[in-house]
């Protein structure tokens, strides 16, 4: 399937015809069940991780996420490309259930072959048995009180429990969904706006610390060399910094050397002119503007000229350099200061950002730079920790992940059962729906009862086969595994312990005022009187115990589900291949 | 040089090459073509002439065919797969027939019969295509129950039949639900801004615009397509103002393709300097002249560059702390379609302040859709409407790339439509079969204006069958054998539609195809149905296609045909010298 160890097809072969290749349903189905098969064993929480290494042997990746793995393969077989382009395609928008719509689609195609029938057929049913799909959610689903915080810890705690190549234990996991929540709610501002766009985090990895080390800190973390912090030092002791507001440039060109400055202009100068004598003169301009305009603090994107950062030193100012991209929007967005890009620009007050503190911070016996802001210009960092790289590059994706769809929740704050249940109980419903399917279609359905039943029951079962999967290589009977994965082997820890510790009394008004506004947005979703039966205990009263239940996000779920289905009919209606030579 | 005269059987294989690809993938129930290029991108169509692009042509016939698919698919939108099939057929007909009553050309001509036969058709095909084809055939469909009349006035029938022709085309690619989401948008999206409008001129200003207001955004299901109030830019802003969105007020524009970076009037210029101060005034020379330009901005409340060059860095800056808006790298041809519609020209220069042309928009604010960042402009046309986006979703870019040529397909198949009504002396008929579009007609003459009449035939090879049995009829008028003989050939070979479209549906029974045939009759014609593959009346086809399109498309055939059959030799200029070279 991947390009290195290729145990599928070559459907690139050429016939005599040329370039134009027939896909026969064999190949297809070879193809698809090999990904399936790759997709099941990295899926659930008891999926497996996937050393990913080069054609050199050198590692790139290891890794049980879809996004990192599809990102880092290269499939021979066109088919499995199409797959993966949709999957990632899904997750550049979602981030999550990126397998789970792997193996949907790998499913539905392995069935839909595996019946024989005309493929438009088998499209047909595929698509009426979707809509029934979207009609049965609406039954399933139900939205989850964004201030009730135990609902948002079990949306996100589901999240790093179903991908265990990340390595942390419960404890670990209560930890860091306390901590995804409470950077959610430290990035959003007091004020909610009414266009709310997903807050960017600055993320700090740590090896060698367990995961329990995983902290946040208000503003932005930089790593300077040591020597500085003593250059720091001075500079507070000269700055007397208890009530300071620092005055902040921020410069996004290099302030050492002075660019082209007539673009297709050719500048002859005369031996008797003192070029060098330029700079220093346009470095002292530059300095004095900074003096002028009280600036505390210079950061810039590039390198500073060592001259001008001595003379900068002399005046009182702390110099920055090389912030690069990484860093230059997270400290514009702290300090709030306008990007300057010239040195001869003006340095106006309304371009000077401003910081609270800038201070040496200790990071488990790290020295890095902490720069910190007023409340209104908040940026959080998250110093993740985890023993190994590579469960700390892991880590760091599901932490975004997670982060990702707890944000997404604002919005759209409609859950569904976790672990299988979800699509057990689409089955069941649909099952019982089936007859009443058939007659409501069957004048527009040119087939057989049978052959409906034959196809309806496929995609069932694929649907089912994604529930099974999540005990990956034991093969099981399906109740059991629904009444396991509802109950599921969490072990009750102290949560409440965790969380009182995590979250302060500024998080709790920021998470009051969302389920207020949450209210406002969905007036009655949550009333006794909602239309809507509680299958599984899970509704919002007063007995939902929410330490023990999986959520997905419904807003995902429904995308991937809708997407596999189109994507699965795709493939099935494929016939030939031709190797275009443009 | 080399000459190498050319047989049947080469003529033959160039077209049945591609027949082997497109019969497949004929109508509705066809399969899809995974198009894999050179560069590992992927591509699902069922599109004909995407499917023909990909295709490597192997030989000098074999690119002549495909030129001529592609010049017939310029000229009309669609029926690149029926082409081939109606071709193919054509020659594989005139190969049975040349079996039966050839002896006479085999005695005269010996190896090269065949291919004399088939010249000795030519003229009497060309009289079919120039002559029978528009002046006998055309009249004697538009008569027949099966032809829909329609008058196109801005009415919801005439939309709904429009609707129904869009719908022909997107059924043909996608699964029906989709099928019929895409052609509620697409009509949505054409329908008049302005009741006054030119229907014509309005559909294909679309057409010629259309990837100026289509976008294709992956990571979504298509059911999430959508129309979008205003112009949308896939640029970043590089100044990101969250306060951006003034919806409420109206937010001023300057549209420049003036490149900042370079100055055109200082280029290949040589200054000599000879002081500190001449490197700092020449240093500072660009940077007053943007102050100046973003100050001049700034009098002028502008809110928002759209620039098609990238600003300088300094520039940008004085940008942004003049809270100015920009919004660069935007492609010229984009700007230059707003340009036109809005009636606002394009900055080239800036000589003074009083010179810029300024739009006023009523909102700018920035979209996210997936992971791609867009810029959403208010424009307005000409006549005060607002500017409209079509955003096409789809799983991945490749699908949606297939949905919006699909729907660009689709509506250069309401623009034959359109073009189509040339038929004003043929006789009007009450003669609509579905009693909305008849309603439509009679409102369509009543409301005073001079209307021309728009023809479509239902498909699934309704018009084929119609066309077949009326090419046999007229070919009793004439005495001359071969003629009559190239006209039965024809009509034989039309009957290739239908019968594809019942091999490729889900129940393949040639049995009960046949026997369905027999009945069929010019009071009483017939087509499949493209999913039972059963023969069906007209009306229960459930599509429609414009008979324009199928006329051209009979005379393109018998123009190729001819025009195949000139070609006598192939003559391979050069290839004696690289032989020689190959064997040195």
């Amino acid at each position: 399937m991947m390009s290195s160890n290729s145990n599928q097809p070559n459907l690139h072969k050429e016939d005599n015809n040329g370039s134009i290749v027939k896909i026969s349903n064999p190949e297809k189905l070879q193809v698809i069940s090999s990904l399936k098969q790759f997709l099941l064993s990295c899926f659930g929480p008891r999926g497996r991780a996937k050393y990913v290494q080069n054609s050199h042997g050198a590692l790139m990746t290891i890794s049980a996420s879809s996004q990192k793995l599809f990102s880092n393969l290269t499939f021979a077989s066109p088919i499995s490309q199409l797959v993966a382009s949709s999957i990632l395609q899904h997750l550049s928008v979602y981030s999550d259930n990126g397998l789970y719509m792997g193996i949907v689609i790998s499913s539905i195609v392995e069935g839909a072959i595996k019946c024989d029938l005309h493929h438009k057929l088998c499209c047909e049913i595929n698509n009426l048995l979707l809509n029934a799909c979207l009609d049965a959610i609406k039954d399933i689903s139900f939205k989850i009180d964004l201030s009730n915080l135990d609902a948002m810890l079990c949306l996100v705690r589901s999240i790093f429990r179903s991908k265990p190549s990340c390595c942390v234990s419960t404890v670990e996991i209560n930890i860091l969904s306390s901590l995804v929540l409470q950077t959610l709610f430290s990035s959003l501002p007091d004020n909610l706006p009414k266009n709310l766009f997903i807050p960017r985090v600055e993320y700090v990895t740590m090896v060698g610390y367990p995961a329990t080390e995983t902290k946040l800190i208000n503003g932005v973390l930089l790593d300077v060399p040591s020597s500085f912090h003593k250059i720091v030092a001075a500079w507070k002791k000269e700055l007397n910094i208890d009530h300071a507001d620092i005055k902040v440039a921020l410069f996004n060109n290099s302030l050492a050397i002075k660019r082209d400055p007539l673009p297709g202009v050719t500048l002859e100068v005369s031996v008797d002119v003192d070029i060098e004598g330029y700079a220093s003169q346009q470095m002292e301009v530059l300095s004095s503007k900074l003096r002028q305009a009280g600036v505390n603090f210079v950061g810039c994107q590039k390198v500073i000229h060592p001259t001008l950062v001595k003379t900068l030193h002399q005046m009182g100012i702390l110099t920055v350099d090389r912030l690069s991209l990484l860093h230059i929007g997270a400290v514009q967005n702290l300090t709030g200061a306008c990007i300057l890009s010239s040195m001869d620009c003006d340095i106006t007050a309304d371009s000077l950002g401003s910081l609270v503190d800038v201070t040496s911070q200790s990071v488990l016996d790290q020295e890095m730079l902490q720069l910190t802001s007023s409340q209104e210009n908040q940026v959080t960092t998250v110093i993740l920790c985890h023993r190994t790289e590579a469960c700390l590059q892991e880590l760091k994706h599901v932490f975004g992940v997670a982060y990702h769809v707890a944000c997404l929740s604002l919005s759209n704050p409609e859950v569904v059962p976790g672990g299988g249940v979800f699509e057990t109980c689409l089955v069941t419903i649909l099952r019982g729906k089936l007859t009443e399917l058939w007659e409501a279609a069957r004048s527009e359905l040119p087939c057989t009862l049978h052959q409906f039943n034959l196809t309806s029951g496929l995609f069932l079962r694929s649907l089912e086969g994604v529930a099974k999967g999540l005990r990956s290589g034991q093969p099981s009977s399906l109740s059991g595994s629904l009444e396991e994965t509802r109950s599921s082997n969490f072990e009750d820890e102290d949560v409440d312990s965790t969380k009182s510790r995590l979250f302060n009394s500024q998080d709790s008004h920021r998470i009051g005022a969302i389920g207020e506004r949450h209210r406002q947005s969905f007036p009655g979703k949550m009333s006794e009187e909602d239309e809507t039966g509680d299958y599984f205990g899970m509704r919002e009263d007063g007995g939902t115990n929410w330490d023990q239940k999986v959520v997905d996000l419904l807003i995902t779920k429904k995308n991937a589900l809708k997407m596999s289905v189109e994507m699965s009919n795709m493939i099935l209606s494929i016939g030939a291949m031709v190797t275009s030579s443009e | 040089m080399e000459q190498k005269p050319v047989n049947f059987l080469e003529y033959h294989k160039a077209v049945k090459a591609f027949e082997e690809v497109i019969a497949p993938s004929f109508g509705p129930c066809g399969s899809q073509v995974l198009i894999n290029n050179s560069s590992g991108h992927c591509l699902v169509s069922k599109d004909g002439k995407t499917i023909m692009e990909a295709c490597i042509a192997q030989t000098p016939l074999n690119h002549w065919v495909k030129d001529r698919i592609k010049s017939h698919f310029k000229s009309s939108g669609d029926g690149s797969k029926s082409f081939i099939l109606l071709l193919s057929e054509l020659l594989r007909r005139v190969e049975a027939y040349y079996t039966h009553i050839g002896a006479a050309y085999e005695n005269q001509f010996g190896n090269d019969s065949l291919k004399r036969f088939c010249q000795a058709l030519m003229e009497h095909f060309t009289l079919l295509g120039r002559e029978v084809i528009p002046s006998l055939l055309a009249p004697s469909i538009i008569s027949n129950r099966v032809c829909l009349k329609m008058s196109p006035c801005d009415t919801d029938e005439f939309w709904e039949f429009l609707k129904q022709l869009t719908f022909t085309v997107l059924q043909d690619k996608f699964a029906n639900e989709n099928a019929r989401l895409l052609s509620d948008l697409t009509i949505q999206f054409a329908k008049l801004p302005h009741p006054e409008l030119h229907i014509e001129g309005h559909i294909s200003d679309i057409i010629k615009s259309f990837r100026h207001v289509c976008q294709e955004v992956s990571g979504y299901s298509v059911k999430d397509s959508m129309i979008m109030e205003g112009i949308l830019i896939q640029r970043d802003f590089a100044y990101q103002d969250p306060t951006l969105s003034k919806s409420d007020k109206d937010v001023k524009l300057l549209l420049t393709a003036y490149d900042f970076e370079i100055d055109q009037q200082a280029d290949s210029l040589c200054v000599t300097i000879s002081s500190v101060e001449g490197i700092s005034r020449a240093a500072s020379w660009n940077e007053t002249k943007w102050k100046k330009f973003v100050y001049n901005l700034q009098s002028l409340n502008v809110a928002a560059i759209i620039s098609v060059n990238i600003f300088p860095e300094p520039l940008m800056a004085f940008c942004r702390l003049s809270g100015i808006s920009v919004i660069h790298s935007v492609f010229l041809e984009d700007l230059c379609y707003i340009s036109d519609e809005t009636g606002v020209p394009l900055n080239y220069d800036f000589p003074d302040t009083s010179a810029w042309f300024i739009h006023t928009v009523p909102f700018l604010k920035r979209v996210v859709l997936g992971k791609s960042v867009f810029c959403s402009v208010g424009f307005q046309n000409k006549r005060g409407q607002r500017m409209k986006h079509l955003v096409v979703c789809g799983p991945t870019s490749a699908v949606c790339r297939s949905y919006s040529s699909a729907i660009h397909n689709s509506l250069r198949n309401v623009a034959t439509a359109l073009e189509g009504g040339h038929f004003d002396s043929t006789p009007h008929s009450s003669g609509c079969l579905d009693e909305q579009l008849d309603a439509c007609c009679k409102r369509g003459h009543d409301c005073g204006t001079n209307h021309k009449q728009l023809y479509a035939v239902y498909g699934g090879g309704v018009a084929e069958m119609l066309a077949s049995i009326n090419i046999r009829d007229l070919s009793e008028k004439y005495e001359n054998k071969m003629t009559r003989l190239a006209f039965k050939c024809f009509a034989d070979s039309l009957e290739i539609v239908p019968k594809t479209l019942h091999n490729n549906s889900y129940q393949v029974d040639p049995k009960r195809y046949l026997e369905g045939k027999v009945g069929i009759g010019q009071e009483s014609v017939c087509g499949i149905h493209a999913r039972t593959g059963k023969w069906v009346p007209a009306k229960e086809v459930g599509i429609i296609e414009p008979l324009m399109y199928k006329l051209t498309l009979w005379q393109q055939v018998l123009e190729t045909f001819c025009d195949l059959f000139r070609i006598d030799a192939i003559i391979g200029v050069g290839m004696a010298n690289s032989n020689c070279k190959e064997k040195q």
